[in-house]
């Protein structure tokens, strides 16, 4: 068991290796000089030799790359050229919006997903296998942004029903604000998430719905089912100890391997929501040329990718004892 | 009145091209006691027979008619519920193939005590959420004694059916074991409720010859300990001779010939046995070559019902085989045989001479069959 | 792809109504894109602004001129979702066509060879697979320039490894079948025998695999544009971020070229269920009783 924790933990500590050295390679290899593009469009020539120096644009590369790293690790993630202030702090106070947004799309995915799935695959060409099959063909063929606008369309334009665009109360506080009497809190930050949410849920939902059809329909067939119902287990038990324990494997591995779709997904709904994220931020910087703050958000998320995936990972060692073992 | 009655049943598959009749209208009695061997090659039906029995046929298959009489009781009158009382404690199964018998992920032990703990499954059966919660109640106060006695229980099973290191298996997982070891297992947690009637579904097709004769001899031995009567699904020969007591020959869904295992050897009265029997290799009788059978079976879907389904391949073939179904006849003293040949009054029929390929059989073999096994 | 699937692949569209509107829309989408030209469409780019948001024709205020409207600058609508067309199927296609080509040989190369070779290629592509992709395609569009080329590139590298990992395992298990080791044992040379005998029976997975890509791929392309990564002028998704601004009051402009994402996409996919359920060797086209 340790030997899977190392490698999975070798593996998260080579991703972000991996992404640092892109967004590294990348401010070289774009056209222009990498110190002026840090420094900003409104750069004097002093401002530019600083950075340079800072960059150690004058040191062999690998010893630049090092440099970087080494100052991603202390915490230095340079300086926002559009908002003069140091990035990472930044990054840091969008970093709630954002968790709120994925983990409460995940927790929708999961809740609603996983029981519609089993359903299908327990009653296939059931009344519920075929509305769900042409509900979930169109989750996983619609686009994230336009199903966002679509939404915004009907229920805040039309309907009038939810706001637009922009976050309320955070969801902490308004979770807080319900145990002290204060709901009204709770409902100003649900209003807000609600569209973003099921919107970035949508993909996802869909994926995972047809997953758990395949992976239950698949453990359904096994020998050691039949066999387990032949010693006379109540269909509960075989479908809970047997079935879904087992279906669930695949499924948590493929959850592992699509968070990164996720956080990405959310890139986009944020941006179509308006909702104040790490990922808004990211294409935010981007299109105002705010490299600092660009590679810096770009690493963050990363990081927040990987650390979930890593989750997702010991998740997988408790469903999966072989693993545990080898 | 005999353990076991199965009478005239009928499994249908639910196909586009029509009805896949798994089993057609097949009887036989199981007695106290006694081995009674199910023969036929791939697709006759036999796995069907056993999962009707156990009423565990999945869609799109269904027992479309006859009765299934343990101890006078008719299974398939029985509810849900109540049949789950029957599977495991009054009649059991074990499968063909025994690594995948079991669960990889769950220790074996852990599945062992689903045979023993029949009071804590009970809360399943009333509903998921009673079981959920004896489940919890369960992780939060541990029955220490009750595990330890069900450890020693588990133990004295495993050593029942010749495990070694029986402890230490209790622990392990599926995939350190071999299929020998595991098909030892499942035997001792299908007898582990106490049945009357084992049904073993080839038990031994996936195994060694050397652990093949192992887990016979261990059937044998189990079977009379506990007076057993056991349903044996094979569609190996030798297996037959060595164990069965009685035979029910299968094919195409139809049970053809029924006799006592000897006389089967000895008399083979269905054409369809005498070209098995011919085809098996005879330390007694030294051949030049192996008869084969002509053919192949027919596909079973939307097959016609009068008709004796093995007549594209019978070398004494009659018109009548074609046009009408054969019924059982008594040909001796617990013979019962269906085929036109014989019949009341008619003279028994002399089928030493099996002829070559029948202009019928050269042409008439069709697509393979689709049955689900 | 056997005889036997075949069969078994018209006999299940016969009756696979959806498959079958799916192909249709397909077969019109290409045929647009293709056609494009040649149709008589006014320019996309041409601006008519004293024209602007025009409503569709069965609408108030729609003409005939513009019968799905026109846009903020006056554009028209039809026109401009005609050639969008031309975009997202022409980046859907080469990236996943890339992917698949440098996948596929990758993978079976690799595995087929096993040991060292496979399992270092294996740990480089999960960690590539670890990447969160969209915020590499984002991070090398916006720095490295946002040529077409590149966009296709990008998209195509990831799938690249996902090709490369599903032929992975099903080598593996083809390489342990009896007809290769009866190939290899009377003597047929290892090249030939990949290609001959292992290739051949990959394809089911590589073509699932296939329709999917196709359809995401068309999909990140339209988020990409959408969030104006790309340089394309007419492409459904940028169509759709400059809808934004007028949402309220001028429906079409997002809706004609979102539909046409989605109607595609939905396709696509309709038709990889439908490959899936041809290579199924459990699935009988029954109708059921």
């Amino acid at each position: 068991m340790t030997r899977y924790i190392a490698r999975r933990l070798g593996n998260a500590l080579l991703v972000m290796l991996a992404v640092t050295l892109l967004t590294f390679s990348l401010l070289h290899l774009s056209p222009g000089d990498p110190a002026a593009l840090m420094a900003g469009e409104f750069a004097t020539a002093q401002d530019i030799t600083r950075m340079s120096e800072k960059l150690g644009l004058d040191k062999p590369l690998p010893q630049q790359y090092a440099i970087y790293v080494l100052n991603l690790v202390q915490g230095d993630f340079g300086k926002s050229i559009v908002y003069g202030t140091p990035a990472l702090p930044l990054i840091q106070q969008r970093l709630p919006a954002t968790l709120e947004l994925t983990l409460l799309a995940t927790l929708l995915t999961l809740a609603i997903a996983i029981p519609f799935g089993v359903i299908m695959a327990v009653k296939p060409r059931g009344l519920a296998d075929y509305v769900g099959a042409l509900v979930t063909l169109f989750g996983v063929s619609i686009p994230s942004f336009w199903l966002g606008i679509v939404l915004i369309l009907i229920v805040s334009v039309d309907l009038r029903l939810l706001p637009t665009s922009g976050r309320g109360t955070p969801l902490v506080d308004g979770l807080v604000g319900l145990v002290s009497g204060h709901p009204d809190r709770l409902a100003s930050s649900l209003r807000y998430l609600v569209l973003p949410t099921v919107t970035l849920s949508a993909f996802q939902l869909a994926f995972i719905a047809r997953l758990t059809r395949s992976s239950v329909l698949e453990e359904l067939g096994r020998t050691f089912v039949r066999a387990a119902r032949a010693r006379g287990l109540p269909n509960s038990l075989v479908m809970t100890k047997h079935v879904l324990r087992n279906a669930l494997m695949p499924i948590v591995t493929v959850l592992g391997i699509e968070i990164g779709g996720l956080v990405g997904g959310a890139v986009i709904v944020e941006t179509v929501f308006g909702w104040p994220g790490v990922g808004q931020l990211v294409f935010q910087s981007i299109s105002r040329r705010d490299y600092p703050l660009a590679q810096g958000a770009i690493v963050m998320i990363s990081g927040f990718v990987v650390a979930l995936t890593l989750l997702v990972d010991l998740a997988y060692l408790r469903l999966d004892p072989r693993v545990r073992l080898s | 009145m005999a353990l076991l009655e199965v009478r005239d049943l009928s499994t249908h598959f639910a196909i586009r091209d029509g009805p896949l009749r798994a089993v057609d209208h097949i009887s036989f009695t199981l007695d106290r006691g006694e081995v009674l061997g199910l023969v036929g090659e791939s697709g006759s039906g036999k796995s069907v027979t056993a999962l009707s029995i156990m009423r565990l046929v999945d869609e799109p298959g269904r027992v479309v008619g006859g009765e299934i009489l343990l101890e006078g009781e008719n299974l398939l009158d029985l509810e849900d519920r109540e049949m789950l009382a029957v599977r495991g404690q009054r009649i059991a199964m074990i499968f063909q193939e025994p690594v995948t018998s079991l669960n990889p992920v769950l220790t074996v032990g852990d599945q062992i005590y689903e045979a023993l703990d029949r009071e804590y499954y009970d809360h399943w059966r009333r509903g998921f959420l009673w079981g959920m919660a004896a489940a919890i109640s369960r992780r939060l106060k541990p029955d220490r004694r009750g595990a330890k006695e069900r450890a020693a229980r588990a133990i004295e099973l495993l050593r029942s059916v010749r495990l070694p290191e029986a402890e230490s298996r209790l622990k392990e997982y599926p995939h350190t074991m071999s299929g020998g070891m595991i098909q030892r297992i499942m035997i001792a947690i299908a007898l582990a409720g106490g049945p009357k009637v084992l049904i073993a579904d080839e038990p031994t097709t996936a195994l060694d010859v050397t652990i093949q004769a192992q887990i016979l001899d261990l059937l044998r031995t189990r079977q009379r300990d506990a007076d057993l009567a056991v349903l044996l699904i094979t569609h190996d020969l030798g297996v037959v001779a060595e164990t069965c007591d009685r035979v029910a020959v299968m094919y195409a869904g139809r049970i053809v010939e029924t006799a006592p295992a000897t006389r089967l050897f000895d008399e083979p009265r269905h054409p369809y046995t005498v070209g098995l029997r011919r085809s098996m290799p005879d330390a007694d009788h030294k051949v030049e070559r192996l008869t084969a059978i002509e053919g192949s079976v027919p596909s079973l879907i939307g097959i016609a019902e009068s008709q004796c389904h093995f007549y594209t391949r019978c070398p004494f073939v009659m018109d009548v085989c074609s046009r009408v179904a054969p019924r059982a006849v008594i040909v001796a003293s617990d013979h019962v045989v269906s085929c036109h040949l014989y019949g009341e009054g008619k003279p028994l029929p002399d089928l030493s001479g099996w002829r070559g390929p029948t202009a019928k059989s050269a042409g008439a073999a069709t697509a393979p069959i689709a049955a689900q096994q | 792809m056997t005889s036997r699937e075949w069969q078994k692949a018209i006999s299940l569209l016969r009756v696979h109504r959806l498959a079958q509107v799916s192909i249709v829309i397909l077969v019109v989408v290409v045929l647009l894109a293709l056609t494009a030209p040649v149709l008589p469409l006014p320019n996309p780019r041409d601006q008519d602004l004293g024209n602007v948001l025009l409503p569709p024709i069965w609408e108030r205020g729609g003409t005939p001129a513009h019968p799905f409207g026109t846009d903020f600058l006056g554009r028209d609508m039809l026109s401009r979702v005609v050639w969008g067309s031309q975009i997202s199927l022409l980046v859907g296609f080469s990236a996943t066509a890339l992917a698949a080509l440098i996948g596929v040989s990758v993978g079976l190369a690799a595995s087929y060879r096993g040991g060292l070779v496979d399992e270092v290629t294996m740990r480089i592509f999960d960690t590539i697979l670890s990447i969160p992709g969209i915020l590499i395609a984002i991070a090398v569009l916006t720095v490295l320039g946002q040529s077409l080329l590149l966009l296709i590139v990008v998209l195509g590298f990831r799938s690249t490894v996902s090709y490369a990992r599903t032929l992975r395992s099903r080598v593996l298990s083809v390489k342990e079948e009896q007809y290769v080791k009866a190939a290899r044992a009377v003597g047929v040379r290892e090249p030939v025998i990949m290609i001959r005998h292992v290739l051949p029976n990959c394809l089911a997975p590589i073509i699932v695999l296939t329709t999917i890509y196709i359809g995401v791929m068309i999909l990140i392309e339209a988020g990409l544009s959408f969030l104006g990564l790309t340089r394309l002028h007419v492409s459904w998704g940028v169509m759709v971020a400059e809808s934004r601004d007028y949402l309220a009051t001028a429906w079409w402009t997002a809706t004609f070229p979102g539909l046409f994402i989605f109607l595609t996409v939905l396709s696509i996919n309709i038709l990889g269920d439908f490959f899936r359920d041809v290579f199924d060797p459990r699935l009988q086209v029954r109708t059921g009783v």
